[in-house]
């Protein structure tokens, strides 16, 4: 098997794969969920009242915007109110509707199902209807994903299976489980984008995932036209520019989007979450993901949405030793909980408890390991020294708008100097002043 | 289980992980290898060397904490400061007079250093720049050598086999063994082989980069090859090994980038032999290093990649 080679500067990490062989569990329904009235960066109105009855399913949010998917409950219950709270992904004061369970789980009326030679038009409009948003760390709504991509004309499908942070193990899991689901939601892109080849790319550490997704499209009779490839295992292969670049040997001009190069790049967790909408015809709920780490149990878990993280870290019988800090998402991405009441929200695929290390910084003795580790051929250093001293226009002419912070550069950093935080401050500080002026 | 979740993490950024190298690491690993030719010198040239590598070390510390008291900042330990004065220490004559030992620490770490704004902002590698200052100062003690004789022999003077004539009594062959192990008049940390070791110790535990050896020592050899002179010579003599694992190696005086690194690893290389061939210096490597270290700034401008997706014209606009 010919294992796809990397075109970029990358790292090694650890696989901490500690959750391969869990099966995916569903946690017991969670007595209450928070939903943010937020969907990429648009914020909704709440349509419900506090004290009014709702079931699964039902919108609780408008947007101004008519493109932006509905916003629904994931659970059936009752309003509890209007609430505000800080959200590591979301932003640090947002709305959000509390709801608590009555414990029966009821939905609203499926749309009807698609035929089995439902047209690519029919697809999207129910893509459209139900609000599917992607599961691979953007929560960008897909609807609008799949239009730009169709205007863009893309002619290159790509399913992201490369999972390339440690302790992540979701996607594995789905791909060795639900291996039929994810050629049949392949199909549901393949038909709404008709692109010339469609590959899924898959971790070179996944050899099981690449055998039980392959058997399931040779099932399915689809063997010749989804090609099943594995890429090597590197930190960050999985990043969609990236891997778009290891693929098409073409590199995604600095503000642009794959779809503007001709790939449409989507993770096994939209494909799966796509093919779940077409068979139940309900709204996506729930989303996969890993809790690793220090947590006394390690798992694979289904959740709802809107479920409290303390939910999750009760259900794995807490943390295994003192001093740790949780991580929503990956090791190298993450973003740490500062609370456990705040909600699973769609970008969070793993909820992982570290051992909290102390950091010291020192001075930066100009090694370069930054520059050497950037994926994509940034002067991180740059970075660090025009940002310490407030110089952030410098930032933007040395490219910080190409940097979609994979975090290898103050991962390799020898002085500990946090360059993420360097950075991340420094793209707000553009920001800030590029909409004052 | 709130108790289970630190209060301090409150704000730690991504990564959650970290790499396994960190500065203070990494220092004691070069310390460690520097322990091997140091080791070396002193098991040759006996209480000389010891008594040089002693004061370089200790005045370099002393020095240290001068500055940092002058400084203002909190007065501790720098690994690198012992790394200066041990590095020093190997690239003098070991019958040097101590008081001179300790001008050139003094002079590598409050001025090629310090003055420069301490560590991670010096132009040039502070042992060369005391090395070049010892030399213009006191050229005639700079260049009396002796013979390894060990401990308690007699002091003699021998002729460094990069100033003088080889004899005709010796063969190629056993020149070449005299220089590996350092049989020979030269500096403290002449001997080949101890920083052979040293430097493959490095590259073991991953703190330096194979290409910067290569191509320094590369550029050494099709040099020589060039004036007509023996490559082998030119390699195991003098400083060219230490300046391969050593001075072409410090991350603070050479280029950021990794193609720069090549480029000042070859310009060294190649003005090592030149000066060797076409100077009126013992050996040439000082120099060498010292001219590449100014011009790294430069090296860096024009080496800078640019980032993904971008154009070339865009680079030249910012």
């Amino acid at each position: 098997m010919k294992i796809n080679n990397i075109p970029f500067n990358s790292i090694d990490l650890p696989g901490y794969k500690f959750t391969a062989s869990c099966p995916i569990e569903t946690i017991p329904l969670p007595e209450k969920v928070i939903i943010p009235l937020l969907c990429y960066g648009n914020e909704y109105a709440p349509t419900v009242n506090k004290g009014q009855a709702i079931v699964a399913g039902e919108g609780i949010g408008t947007s101004d915007n008519p493109v932006m998917p509905p916003i629904v409950s994931t659970i059936s219950g009752e309003v509890t109110g209007i609430i505000k709270y800080a959200d590591p992904f979301y932003g640090s004061l947002i709305s959000a509707v509390a709801i608590t369970s009555d414990g029966q789980d009821k939905w609203i009326e499926p749309e009807k199902s698609p035929r089995e030679n439902a047209s690519g038009r029919t697809l999207l409009k129910l893509i459209e209807k139900t609000g599917i948003y992607g599961l691979g760390g953007g929560g960008f709504p897909l609807y609008i994903k799949l239009l730009s991509a169709l205007n863009a004309k893309v002619n290159t499908l790509v399913i992201n299976g490369m999972e390339c942070e440690p302790y992540l193990t979701s996607d594995y899991r789905l791909m060795i489980e639900n291996a039929h689901d994810i050629i049949s939601g392949t199909r549901v892109f393949q038909k709404i984008l008709s692109p010339q080849q469609t590959i899924i790319a898959v971790n070179d550490r996944y050899p099981a995932a690449i055998a039980s997704l392959e058997n399931a499209a040779a099932d399915m009779e689809m063997g010749g036209k989804i090609l099943i490839s594995p890429f090597k295992s590197v930190y960050p292969s999985g990043a969609e520019e990236l891997l778009v670049k290891t693929i098409l040997k073409r590199e995604v001009p600095p503000g642009r989007l794959p779809q503007d190069i001709g790939a449409s790049i989507h993770s096994i967790a939209t494909v799966k979450s796509v093919n779940d909408v077409m068979t139940s015809g309900l709204p996506p709920a729930d989303r996969t993901i890993t809790a690793s780490g220090n947590l006394v149990k390690r798992a694979n878990l289904k959740v709802r949405i809107g479920t409290p993280l303390s939910d999750i870290i009760n259900y794995c019988g807490g943390i295994r030793s003192n001093n740790n800090k949780i991580i929503l998402g990956g090791p190298m991405t993450g973003r740490l909980a500062h609370n456990l009441e705040i909600p699973i929200t769609p970008p969070v695929f793993a909820v992982l408890a570290l051992t909290e290390t102390e950091m010291h910084e020192s001075e930066c003795i100009r090694c370069g390991k930054c520059i050497d580790v950037c994926p994509v051929r940034l002067s991180p250093v740059d970075f660090y020294y025009n940002a310490r001293i407030s110089k952030y226009e410098e930032c933007s002419k040395y490219g910080i708008d190409i940097c979609f912070e994979c975090g290898n550069c103050a991962f390799s950093c020898p002085s500990g100097i946090p360059l993420m935080q360097y950075i991340k401050i420094a793209k707000r500080e553009i920001k800030l002043r590029g909409s004052n002026s | 289980m709130a108790e289970q979740v630190s209060q301090k993490s409150r704000l730690s950024p991504a990564p959650h992980m970290r790499g396994m190298f960190d500065t203070g690491k990494m220092m004691k690993i070069t310390l460690v290898s520097l322990l091997i030719p140091a080791v070396g010198g002193i098991m040759r040239y006996g209480y000389n060397a010891l008594g040089v590598i002693a004061v370089t070390v200790i005045t370099a510390i002393i020095a240290g904490m001068i500055c940092q008291k002058l400084r203002g900042q909190a007065i501790k330990f720098d690994a690198g400061t012992v790394i200066t004065g041990l590095l020093l220490a190997l690239v003098l004559p070991p019958a040097l007079p101590l008081w001179m030992a300790a001008i050139g620490a003094i002079f590598a770490v409050c001025i090629v250093k310090e003055a420069f704004g301490g560590t991670g902002q010096n132009i040039f590698n502070p042992a060369l720049g005391a090395q070049a200052f010892l030399l213009a100062s006191f050229s005639s003690p700079m260049s009396h050598w002796i013979e390894p004789t060990g401990f308690g022999g007699d002091l003699i003077s021998g002729i460094n086999p990069l100033v003088g004539e080889i004899g005709a009594e010796i063969t190629k062959g056993e020149l070449y063994q005299s220089l590996l192990f350092g049989n020979t008049a030269g500096f403290i940390g002449s001997g080949a082989i101890f920083v052979i070791v040293g430097g493959l110790l490095l590259l073991l535990i991953g703190t330096i980069d194979i290409r910067t050896p290569l191509s320094y020592l590369g550029a050494v050899a099709l040099t020589s090859l060039a004036f007509g002179a023996d490559p082998i010579f030119h390699l195991l003599a003098g400083g060219v090994m230490l300046t391969a694992f050593y001075f072409a190696c410090d991350p603070v005086t050479t280029p950021l980038y990794w193609k720069g690194r090549l480029i000042f690893a070859i310009g060294a290389g190649v003005f090592t032999v030149l000066f060797r061939q076409l100077g009126s210096a013992a050996d040439g490597f000082t120099y060498a290093i010292l001219i590449m270290n100014a011009v790294t700034p430069l090296i860096d401008r024009y080496v800078k990649p640019i980032p993904m997706g971008m154009k070339k014209a865009k680079r030249n606009a910012a």
